[in-house]
Parts: C-alpha cells; structure tokens; sequence
C-alpha cells in the first residue's frame, strides 16, 4: 500500500468516506422522517406510503461521484507525484468501494427498517431490484437484501464510469464542442425521440429493434447476475473511454 | 559587504576575506564561516562561494580540517601582505601615474600631491 | 542522474509553444530557466511533470519517461497555480504531501509557515496571490526529493519575502544538495544563485550555459561614438545604445587586451546581458 497506486487509494477513499457517511444519514432519516410526516399529518389512518427505490439512491450517488471527481483528484495527485494512470485506477478501485460501502448500509439500514416495522406498517419499503427479481414476501429476507446490494453496487460503480465518461470528454472538448454537445444531445432527445419512436413502431427494421430489446429485457429480468454482467461490462466500457479521453488531457488548474 | 554587478562574486568573496585576514577580523588559526553561511548570507550559490574560498585555500591562506570546516592558516597575514606589497606597484602606481597624466598633472604636482598625501596621514 | 528533454515540441493551435527543445538538468545543480511571459518555460516544465503530452519528443528523468510514478514520486512542482481542490486547508494539504512524499519534513514545512506567518488552518483557495506563491515554496523547500521545480515562486511577494525565500533556498541547497531548476523573469534576483542558465525565447533554447561562462564573456564598452565605433568594428556586438555623442556597445568576447584610450569597459550582469540578447533577436 505504500505505492503511489496505494497512497492515492488511501487519499480518494478518506474523500469518498465522508459522502457515503452523509449518504447513509439520509437514508437512515428520510424513512422515519416519512412515517412521522404521514402520522403527524393523518395519524393512524394514514395510507400506506412506500419508499421504493433506494437502490436510485446508490446509482445516483455513484454518477455524482465519478463526474464531480475525475478532474479534482488528477489535478491533486498528480501535484502529489502521483502519474494520471495510477491515480486513474486508484478512482476506478476506489469508486468500487465506495459504491460497496453505500450499497451494503443502505441495504442493511432498509433490512432494519423492513425488521422493526414489520408487515404491515404504514411504510412500505421497497426497491427495483425486489420488483423485478424477488417481489415480496420472499424478497424481504437476508439473502435478498444481500443480492440486492451486489446489484447496487455494480450500478454505483457503472453510472460512476458513465459520470467519469461525461466529465473527461468535457474535459477534452474546446469550448466550442463543450455547447454544440450540450445543446444537440438535449435537442436530439426531444424532437429525435418521437421520430424513433414511430420508426420502431412502424417499419419493420424498427419491429425487429423492439423484438431484440425487449428479448434482452428479458434476459437481464431473468436473473440479477444477467444485469450484474452486463453493468459490469459497461462499466468496464466507460472506464475504458475515460481512459482514452483523459489521457491526452491537460491538467490545468480550475479556473 | 554588498556584492557589486562589476567583478566576478567569487573574486568578490576572496577580496573580502583576505580583508578579513589582513585586518585580524579572522586570526590565523581561527574558523572562518562556511560555504553554507557565506551563500546564504550574500544569496549566492554554493558553488561560487566555494570558488571564492578555494582562491585562498591555493594560494595556502586557508586550510580544511576535515569534519569541521575552513581555518586561517598560521603566517597567512604576512603571506598575504607580502603579495599585497608585490602587487602594489601595479594596482596603485602605475594607475596613480596614468590617471595623473590623463588629467594633465605634471610629475611635478603629482609629487606634491603625494608629498601631501603622506604627511596628512601621519608618519 | 538527470532530467533530459530531447527534440520536444508543443504546439497550442497555431503557437508553438516549444520548438525542438533538447535540455538537460544534471544532479546537483541549481538551474535558472530566463525568459519572458509566453517564452515557454511554463510549458517545458508542465510538460516534464506529466500535466501536459509533448506532440513529439521524449522527456526522461533518471531515464523513466516523464508522467510515470517513478519519474514524477522524484519531482515537485512550485507552480505558478493552484491545483489543490478549492477548499483544502493548507494543514491538509500538508498532511498529504507527507503521505505522498516520504522525505516530506513536516516540521519544517510548519516552521516556515511560522517564518512566512501563513495560517495553516486557511483555506487554498481563499489566500492571496503572495500567499498561494508562499504556500505552494513552502512545499517545496520541505518536500526533499531529487528534483525540485519552481515556476515563478516570486510572484507577489513582497521584497522581505522573496529575500527569505532566496535565503531559505540556498541554504536547503547548501545543506542537502539537489537539483532545483528556478523559472523566471526575475532575472537580477536570481543571477547570482543559478549555476546554470538556460534562456528560453519563443519555445527555442537561446542559451545554455554555466552562468560564469555566459557573464565573463561580456563586456558593455563605452565611450565616444566614433572611437567606440572604431574600436567595435569587426567585433561581436550585440547592442549598442547611444546617449548623445556617447555611445555604448555590447559584445560578446574574452576580456584580453587593454582598450584605447578613451574607452571604458564593465562587465555585463545577467539581466542586462539578457535583456541585449533579446533586442539582438528581436532585430533579426
């Protein structure tokens, strides 16, 4: 641990720790804040609220970090003699452990919650990945939180590639490319979105596109590995590209 | 002593020692200060100030003691006057007779002028 | 044991920034690298700590490419910015200096911000230009590794300051001999500290030399214009000035015979020898 690699390890982790530890308040409060709201506000016959989706919470965090980091730590360590390659790959492990830590507290602290209220309760507290792999009742045990935060942690980690990918190729771009991206992807969503849309729906190259996504929706809903491999490879894959775009970087102070 | 743009520092470095010597600033057998204290008093580079000081190590004024540092070296005073009494003639008279004759003094008033110079500054 | 750029070039658009550079910093040395705004110090140095790619040309310390761990654990960059995250406290990016630099002496380092009164609990961000130069040499004098980088660590201090940096310089060089390599364009302050000087104009190396051999080999001469024209043809003159019927000429030569009558000559300082050899290129 006493190389470069490790030091740089050492020094993003002490950084990361301190989101993931504000990360883990928030997800402890904001159920309970949810229950005292809906009992402040309609007591005991309050209908049932639901917290869904924690594992959001995961990915979510996972982007913010990859996006927010990648030029902040470069700049830092490499006045630290640390070479953009290792500090790279420090990023990428420690991003991985970051993702991890969140993951498994958000898991264990909605494990405690489901626990303590029991069945029944005002609050449901539900995720993605019980909606689509273990519904409930089998899904609320051990093993299926466990499962679960595996599958969080590799979204974490893969939107913390996609979020790195963002942020080098910014990096990269002149000011001129920087707007012309940032104003034609938008673009492109809003008025491409309904175009390809009815070309899905109407030719029959389009039909086929539908068949095959919805044959690999199908896949990935089959079984957690399914999407696990497959978040991991495209993980691996924006890792990859960030790779390639910072390399040439400059590393310049921010402005 | 301020180091002046004219001369080169290590020479400046030498002069200023052998002052030191001359007057009995620096005793024989006495410690000089070293490279490290010389540099960082005038902001000079090491290397110069070594240079400077080696002038005088070769020309036997000083001596090293290993692990210590730079010391006068025993007769170095009178060696030092001695080469000084050599080099007088040069770097006092004939510049004192060429400046005289530039500014048109005759040998005359040049005598009286030393004549002068000689009694205002006690015998 | 040294730094070594060859036949490195950087081009920004359409100014080239570095042309053909090829340098050496040896062990043991202090260098001053001299040049004015935009001559490509900034860039040479960038380059050699990995924050920039040459467009062709290799840069190798102790014979590892430059931007590789082994190359740059043995570098430290003064810079003239700032690259820690905004709102690091100057205690904290000491602390990691400590962690990344293992000859870091940290109670060095917190000595000379007693010495250069800097708040260690202030952040980067928020100290002023002199502050930022202050904080970023105080690193540098306490980080010990083979090869120590400034670029303009003068900038904004005032004149106690930038004397306590020179002194605090030569005295860490005195005492643990390495390679410092000063960027400038400070040049009078510096003359007497660099060994070595290399002169950089426009990204091409106009002058790399032991300071002693670029400062013995020039002479301002001066007296009336026509003995001084008389005396100076045939010479290497680099400038020449005139004030009224007096003229002074700069050239370049051993210093060996007596001048004619009527001529005076003094020896030229580093920064007035600089500031000719730039009027001689700017008139070419």
């Amino acid at each position: 641990m006493n190389t470069p690699f490790g030091r740089a390890f050492r020094y993003e982790m002490q950084n990361y720790f301190r989101a993931v530890a504000v990360l883990w308040l928030a997800m402890a409060l904001i159920p309970a804040a949810m229950l005292a709201l809906a009992y402040f506000l309609a007591g005991e016959t309050a209908a049932e609220s639901s917290f869904n989706g924690y594992s959001m919470a995961v990915g979510m965090f996972g982007l913010v970090l990859g996006m927010v980091g990648l030029r902040e730590n470069q700049r830092v360590l490499n006045q630290n003699g640390v070479s953009r390659r290792s500090a790279f790959l420090a990023d990428m492990a420690a991003l991985a452990v970051a993702a991890l830590l969140v993951a498994v507290g958000v898991s264990v602290i909605m494990g405690i919650y489901r626990a303590v209220l029991g069945s029944g309760s005002h609050l449901l507290i539900t995720d993605l990945y019980q909606l689509i792999y273990e519904p409930a009742p089998a899904g609320n045990g051990v093993g299926a939180l466990a499962r679960g935060a595996v599958l969080s942690t590799v979204v974490g980690w893969m939107l913390a590639a996609l979020g790195q990918f963002c942020s080098a190729l910014y990096w990269r771009l002149n000011k001129f490319w920087t707007i012309l991206v940032s104003v034609a992807v938008p673009l492109a969503l809003i008025f491409g979105s309904v175009p390809l849309l009815t070309w899905l729906d109407t030719t029959s190259a389009g039909q086929a596109a539908v068949e095959a996504l919805a044959a690999f929706g199908r896949f990935l809903a089959a079984s957690p590995w399914n999407a696990a491999a497959v978040l991991l490879a495209m993980g691996i894959v924006f890792f990859a590209l960030s790779w390639l775009l910072l390399r040439r970087a400059m590393i310049r102070p921010a402005k | 002593m301020t180091l002046t743009e004219d001369r080169p520092i290590f020479q400046q470095i030498a002069e200023q020692l052998e002052e030191a010597i001359l007057s009995g600033a620096y005793p024989e057998e006495s410690q000089v200060p070293s490279i490290t204290e010389y540099s960082v008093q005038y902001r000079i580079n090491p290397a110069t100030a070594l240079k400077g000081i080696n002038l005088l190590v070769d020309a036997g004024l000083l001596y090293k003691k290993r692990g210590v540092g730079m010391f006068v070296a025993s007769g170095a005073r009178e060696k030092l006057r001695q080469s000084r009494r050599e080099r007088f003639y040069q770097d006092y008279v004939q510049r004192m007779v060429r400046e005289a004759r530039n500014l048109g003094l005759t040998d005359q008033e040049l005598r009286a002028l030393l004549e002068r110079g000689m009694e205002e500054d006690g015998h | 044991m040294a730094i070594e750029f060859q036949h490195v070039t950087k081009t920004f658009g359409d100014t080239r920034a570095l042309e053909d550079v090829s340098l050496t910093f040896e062990e043991g040395k202090i260098y001053g690298l001299l040049g004015n705004n935009g001559a490509g110090k900034s860039t040479l140095l960038n380059i050699l700590t990995g924050r920039l790619c040459p467009d062709s040309g290799t840069v190798t310390v102790d014979g590892t490419p430059a931007d590789s761990d082994a190359a740059l654990g043995k570098l430290f960059l003064v810079g003239e910015k700032n690259l820690y995250p905004d709102d690091m406290k100057v205690k904290r990016a000491m602390e990691m200096a400590a962690l990344f630099y293992p000859d870091f002496d940290r109670a060095y380092a917190e000595s000379l911000a007693k010495q250069f009164e800097l708040p260690l609990n202030k952040k980067i961000n928020s100290l002023s230009t002199g502050y930022g130069s202050i904080f970023r040499l105080i690193l540098g004098l306490s980080v010990n590794t083979p090869y120590v980088l400034f670029d303009e660590p003068v900038l904004g201090l005032d004149a106690q300051h930038r004397d306590l940096f020179y002194k605090l310089l030569v005295q860490k060089y005195a005492e643990n001999p390495c390679t410092m390599v000063v960027s400038t364009h400070l040049i009078a302050e510096v003359a007497d500290l660099i060994e070595h000087t290399v002169i950089i104009r426009k990204g091409r190396i106009l002058q790399d030399a032991p300071t002693e051999e670029l400062t013995a080999a020039c002479w301002a001469v001066s007296g009336p214009a026509g003995l001084v024209d008389g005396w100076a043809a045939g010479r290497d003159v680099f400038t020449s000035s005139v004030l009224g019927g007096l003229k002074t000429v700069c050239v370049r030569g051993e210093e060996t015979e007596d001048l004619p009558a009527g001529l005076e000559r003094r020896r030229v300082g580093l920064q007035e020898y600089f500031i000719s050899l730039m009027e001689e290129e700017d008139q070419r």
